[in-house]
């Protein structure tokens, strides 16, 4: 009975045929490595982000007087398994930007942003972002004391455009703008509550599945990268692919179960972490907790933020970090790919890989002014990995000639 | 059939899948659950002593509205009700479930549409003695929710409830056993 209504389904959906299409007839290369299924596994923390947070919302209210306790009463006593969802959705944000980072850094490793797969890297440039923004505004709805100093901190840091060395007054006015317009006024009150919540449980999680199935989509058109760096030719070379299904999901299905165990893990026995003590607090407004920072996630642009000593300074280079990173695909024309075939740039990848995690450990730090000096060389290395990528081409435009045209 | 590496890896494989899937539906349909505050309204304490004689004290069973009735020694002797032939789900009338008790509860929801009963302990124009009244469609109850006139098709739903002390346990199985 259930094998006819299946195939009275498939006869009209064609389900068979997609299925077909999509999991077996589809090739990807068979030297694949770990790093590769950092991609599916972002997929499947993204997934358990949107089904906790159906869970949460249904009990959350975006008002201030009853923010807090309806996250720490509601949802951590009241509602059965609330705390569980709650504790996923927190680790959960913390997982999806480490994944992502991961994600983003193996693509540098492997060159997977260049011709043809500029757009995959620049949809996975604005999903990170985007995912930036979440983050940020899911942080202010407990309402505890992190979440409201945090995103007072925030919301001032495009006002440090009125630090310009020039037209001081039009930057000023910039800054303040936008930093009342995140607000809707001059403090943080519900009416920046209730915008914050908006985006975050509508407009951005809309916005992410969407370019989410456009990456996805533009992986599959493109076809994934090779860690050697080159294309398989998939006529001649046949005997260098495999079937996505069963290869590819057996294995990534395999790495996918350890990571929730990992994942799980924390929720269960160790999210001190991912929600710190300090915010099961009620913000006050009059009075800021002594110990404050951004996220980790944040930690290494907030670092070079506040090395640079001018604001203004240090706010066009952090937003010109990301800037480069998002036009990576351009800076870095090399005809060679993958840090595997490229000695110059698998050095000069180590030193961005190096100055990101020592940024981000400065950045949990208190700023001393060795600390600074240190933030100020490695913010140096992070430029000198980008303005290198150019030079580091040409080199390798030579070679690839002298080698007539050979990868 | 033979079974090979790759079997045994895609039920392997699957076979946690499902658990992990089960283990995500447990707790999602459980936080559908009805909260500990709702539960706790499942029972609830009234002190007799701070209702007045003739007085109704009126307090919440279950998210309904419960009268609490307070009726005078010798009341039954006093006034007597024509009542219709209409019983609760013990097929009896309340009077005599509350077995000539002078201090009850009654759910004070009217049986008809679900509006709330007046309590009129002085009567009025339509019947002297002390009565409810349900203003809605005009259902006259007697004071022990027994249907005296108006469209209630049966008498005021008794919750289970008991005596401790002074206080008048509602919610849990004493005089009265189960909802009737």
């Amino acid at each position: 009975m259930l094998r006819r209504i299946a195939a009275w389904i498939d006869e009209r959906a064609k389900v068979g045929d997609l299925y077909r299409e999509q999991m077996i007839e589809y090739k990807v290369p068979k030297n694949l490595t770990f790093p590769y299924v950092f991609g599916v596994l972002a997929l499947i923390t993204f997934a358990l982000q949107i089904v906790s947070g159906i869970i949460l919302i249904m009990y959350y209210k975006p008002v201030i007087a009853h923010a807090f306790d309806s996250t720490n009463y509601t949802i951590m006593r009241e509602i059965d398994f609330g705390w569980l969802f709650r504790h996923i959705h927190a680790a959960g944000a913390n997982f999806f930007l480490a994944i992502v980072y991961l994600h983003m850094f193996t693509g540098i490793y492997y060159n997977a942003y260049k011709k043809p797969r500029e757009l995959v890297w620049i949809v996975g440039w604005v999903i990170y972002f985007t995912l930036l923004v979440t983050a940020l505004t899911g942080y202010l709805l407990p309402w505890g004391q992190l979440s409201y100093w945090g995103t007072v901190v925030t919301t001032e840091i495009p006002a440090s455009l009125a630090d310009a060395p020039v037209l001081k007054g039009i930057f000023g006015a910039i800054g303040e703008t936008i930093s009342i317009w995140m607000k809707g006024g001059y403090k943080l009150e519900d009416l920046a509550l209730g915008r914050f919540f908006g985006l975050h449980v509508v407009f951005l999680p809309l916005i992410l599945l969407g370019l989410v199935a456009i990456h996805l989509f533009l992986v599959r058109a493109a076809g994934i990268s090779n860690p050697e760096g080159y294309e398989i030719d998939k006529k001649n070379e046949p005997e260098k692919l495999v079937p996505f299904h069963p290869y590819v999901t057996l294995k990534e299905g395999a790495i996918a179960m350890w990571y929730l165990a990992l994942f799980f893990f924390f929720v269960f026995f160790y999210m001190s972490h991912f929600l710190p003590a300090d915010n099961f607090e009620p913000a006050d407004p009059l009075k800021t907790p002594p110990h404050i920072a951004p996220e980790w996630y944040l930690l290494g642009f907030y670092e070079v933020f506040r090395s640079i000593p001018s604001k203004f300074w240090g706010f066009v280079a952090f937003n010109l970090i990301l800037l480069l990173l998002l036009l990576l695909p351009f800076l870095d024309f090399s005809p060679l790919r993958s840090a595997r075939r490229r000695p110059l740039f698998f050095v000069m990848f180590l030193v961005f890989v190096i100055s990101s995690m020592a940024l981000t450990i400065l950045g949990t730090m208190s700023p001393t002014p060795t600390n600074a000096k240190l933030g100020m060389f490695f913010t140096a290395l992070v430029f000198l990995f980008f303005l290198s990528l150019p030079v580091i081409s040409f080199v390798e435009w030579g070679w690839y000639k002298a080698r007539g045209g050979q990868a | 059939m033979e079974a090979t590496r790759r079997d045994f890896l895609g039920f392997a494989l699957g076979g946690m899948g499902v658990i992990g899937a089960l283990g995500v539906l447990y707790p999602v349909i459980r936080t559908l659950a009805p909260s500990a505050a709702s539960t706790t309204e499942a029972k609830v304490e009234i002190d007799v002593n701070k209702v007045p004689e003739m007085g109704l004290r009126v307090t919440s069973w279950k998210g309904k509205p419960l009268f609490v009735i307070k009726l005078p020694e010798g009341f039954e002797g006093k006034y007597s009700y024509d009542v219709k032939d209409t019983t609760n789900d013990a097929g009896k009338l309340n009077k005599d479930l509350f077995k000539g008790r002078n201090i009850f509860a009654v759910i004070g929801v009217c049986t008809h549409l679900g509006c709330i009963p007046l309590w009129k302990p002085e009567g009025d124009a339509d019947l002297a003695s002390p009565h409810l009244h349900c203003p809605c469609h005009g259902g006259i109850y007697t004071p022990w929710g027994d249907v005296v006139a108006g469209p209630p098709p049966r008498p005021l739903w008794v919750p289970p409830q008991r005596f401790e002390g002074n206080k008048l346990v509602v919610g849990e199985p004493g005089f009265v056993e189960r909802l009737v």
